[in-house]
């Protein structure tokens, strides 16, 4: 079962890698403006801030759960960082290590909620949500609070020789941390078994409270610095800046093969669902058709995927 | 005897009066214009369509699925019931109301019928039918409102009864309704049984596709009665209609104690979980506290909800484990 499983999610990939392939050649056709040197960097640079989330939203996954809470702990994040940068005139070296230091705590709070109290992830990050929602709102008083534009520029708006925008750097430092600890380390593995059975896991002498716990502050992280990349960019912070975000990283998520129910799924998997999400929606962009198109080939790609997978699921014979 | 068989196994809900009560009494101290008749019936009116669609998400979470794609079946039925009804000039009310709960049932049922037929985790079907017709809506509609509703359709929600808005009373007979079908008819205890343990209820014989397309397609049906009496409240009707309704359904479905995990149902808990999060919000409002604390102040109440029935469940569990071992 193990060896098929890996071999449907390994075949799963490959249909995104050509699916991926595919819409770039069809945009490239279709648009003038895409296969340009500017709109495939742009391209890539638009991946980063999904991406990141969806780094989130995978392990939270993986784990067995599903943390709702980084499109506004993210949100948050960039509040606090305007608001020390700004307000309370901080350098920005410290207002990144605080607020990098607040949102680990609120990570924690998540993991405790899940691994100490044993609650149904969704309904702690549900609440979480709303909570970390109405912190932002409250401590920015519910208005956009904007950043000098001298400050945080190298991680959202700075390009390597003017064409070469920095977060993708950063992205791919993120996705290679990820990769060697959720795919290639014990802790990782462990985070998986608990994912696919926390009975089992028990059994075989995990800790399930701290991987938990670790499993929903790396989660935080990843807000974190996808919130670096927001505020740098737009140069301020707002309460729901990134919320709406959230449904996109469960799309991208499952898309590349991660299962909400669980232990099944890699990193690298749900990096190809950004992949393809970005493409969609920056092809779409080019050819200047409706936002909204958008949204449906998203949804409607998400079922024809999983009825697919659910097919092949069953001529495979693992439930 | 008969008063504490009444209130046997209902503490949860007990609690949550209690805290109904003491909120409510802190906030008539603080302004009191918070307890008068007509602010209470205000808060009833203004959470009508929300208790009215949370008794359908309750009885869909109670197979152990949930829906997200409320918010845009909400629209959808919004937008077109609308349409309609001011195409007949507010004339043919019953046909309206009648359409709505038809439209929301189909939406319910497909969704339903995914989930079960295809076997896949609920919430990555419905999160893929919410973009569908979000996205299908706004193509449709470029974003245009319905306005202008005249007509006995535009006083339908209004008129009132003793005081009662036709909403409230509306709410009121879904309540009676809902619990009649969840404890006596066999559908509501297939329900129950197929939350409860699915294998199990297999077993014995439950069609599992049918509970899954009952529960589905009530709150389909259920949703499209809200929209339709929301476009007649409001006599408007816009296609960003029940964004994040999902999440306030969600939160007020278990806040009243009904479990996620299925089987366990509480239509009582259900009501009292709306009207607690609607006298939040309405006295921090009468309370001129900023209202962005709301999302503040419903994020801990779910947290602590959560959080106490996390321990309460504990707490079942050791006794029954007591009982065993005599």
């Amino acid at each position: 079962m193990r060896a098929n499983s890996k071999a449907v999610f390994a075949k799963s990939s490959t249909i995104m890698i050509l699916l991926f392939i595919a819409l770039f050649i069809f945009f490239s056709v279709a648009s003038r403006h895409f296969f340009a040197v500017g709109n495939i960097m742009n391209l890539f640079a638009q991946m980063v801030e999904l991406g990141l989330l969806t780094l989130a939203m995978a392990v939270s996954m993986i784990s067995g759960g599903m943390d709702l809470s980084i499109g506004t702990l993210c949100s948050f994040c960039t509040v606090l960082l305007a608001i020390f940068i700004s307000q309370l005139a901080l350098p920005a070296g410290i207002a990144i290590v605080l607020v990098l230091l607040i949102a680990l705590l609120c990570g924690a709070l998540n993991g405790f909620f899940v691994g100490y109290l044993h609650i149904t992830p969704m309904l702690v990050t549900l609440g979480t949500q709303s909570l970390f929602l109405g912190l932002g709102l409250v401590v920015s008083k519910g208005v956009t609070v904007s950043i000098p534009i001298d400050q945080l520029a190298i991680f959202g708006r700075y390009k390597i020789g003017g064409v070469f925008p920095f977060q993708i750097l950063l992205f791919i430092a993120a996705i290679i941390f990820s990769v060697i600890l959720f795919n290639h380390s014990r802790t990782g593995r462990r985070i998986y078994l608990i994912g696919s059975d926390a009975e089992v896991a028990r059994f075989a002498g995990i800790d399930i409270r701290n991987n938990l716990l670790f499993t929903y502050v790396f989660s935080s992280f990843m807000a974190f610095a996808a919130a670096l990349v927001i505020a740098s960019r737009i140069s301020s912070g707002r309460a729901d800046v990134a919320s709406a975000r959230i449904l996109q990283t469960v799309c991208a998520a499952v898309f590349g093969g991660v299962s909400t129910l669980g232990g099944i799924g890699t990193i690298g998997g749900a990096m190809l669902g950004v992949a393809v999400i970005t493409i969609v929606s920056n092809g779409i962009d080019m050819l200047q058709v409706s936002q909204f198109l958008q949204q449906i080939i998203t949804g409607g790609m998400l079922l024809i995927v999983l009825a697919f997978r659910h097919a092949r699921k069953n001529n495979l014979g693992i439930a | 005897m008969k008063v504490r068989q009444l209130f046997k196994g209902k503490t949860r809900e007990m609690i949550l009066a209690a805290v109904i009560i003491l909120m409510g009494a802190v906030v008539s101290v603080i302004t009191p214009s918070f307890f008068t008749t007509l602010n209470i019936t205000n808060i009833l009116n203004g959470n009508a369509v929300i208790g009215i669609m949370s008794v359908g998400m309750m009885m869909v979470i109670v197979t152990g699925n949930i829906d997200v794609s409320v918010g845009p079946q909400f629209a959808i039925i919004t937008m077109l019931t609308a349409s309609y009804a001011k195409a007949e000039h507010g004339e043919n009310v019953f046909v309206t109301v009648l359409l709505g709960i038809l439209i929301g049932a189909c939406l319910g049922l497909f969704n339903g019928l995914v989930v079960a037929k295809l076997n896949i985790p609920a919430i990555v079907v419905t999160l893929g039918t919410m973009n569908i017709m979000r996205g299908t809506l706004y193509l449709v509609t470029k974003g245009h409102w319905v306005e202008g509703l005249t007509g006995p359709f535009a006083k339908f929600a209004n008129a009132r009864y003793m005081g009662l808005p036709r909403s409230v009373i509306i709410w009121f007979l879904v309540l009676l309704f809902t619990y009649f079908i969840l404890y006596h008819t066999r559908i509501g205890r297939d329900i129950l049984a197929v939350g409860g343990n699915k294998i199990a209820a297999g077993r014995i014989g439950i069609s599992r596709t049918r509970a899954y397309l009952c529960a589905f397609g009530y709150l389909g049906a259920l949703t499209g009665l809200a929209a339709v009496l929301s476009a007649s409240r409001l006599k408007i009707a816009q296609p960003s209609n029940g964004i994040g309704y999902e999440m306030q359904l969600i939160a007020a479905t278990v806040i009243g104690g009904t479990v996620f995990a299925g089987g366990v149902a509480s239509i009582l808990g259900t009501f009292l979980g709306v009207l607690l999060l609607g006298i939040i919000n309405n006295g921090l409002v009468l309370s001129k506290i900023p209202i962005y604390w709301q999302d503040l102040a419903t994020g801990l109440i779910l947290i602590i909800a959560v959080a106490s029935s996390a321990f309460q469940s504990k707490k079942s569990i050791k006794i029954r484990k007591g009982g065993d071992a005599k």
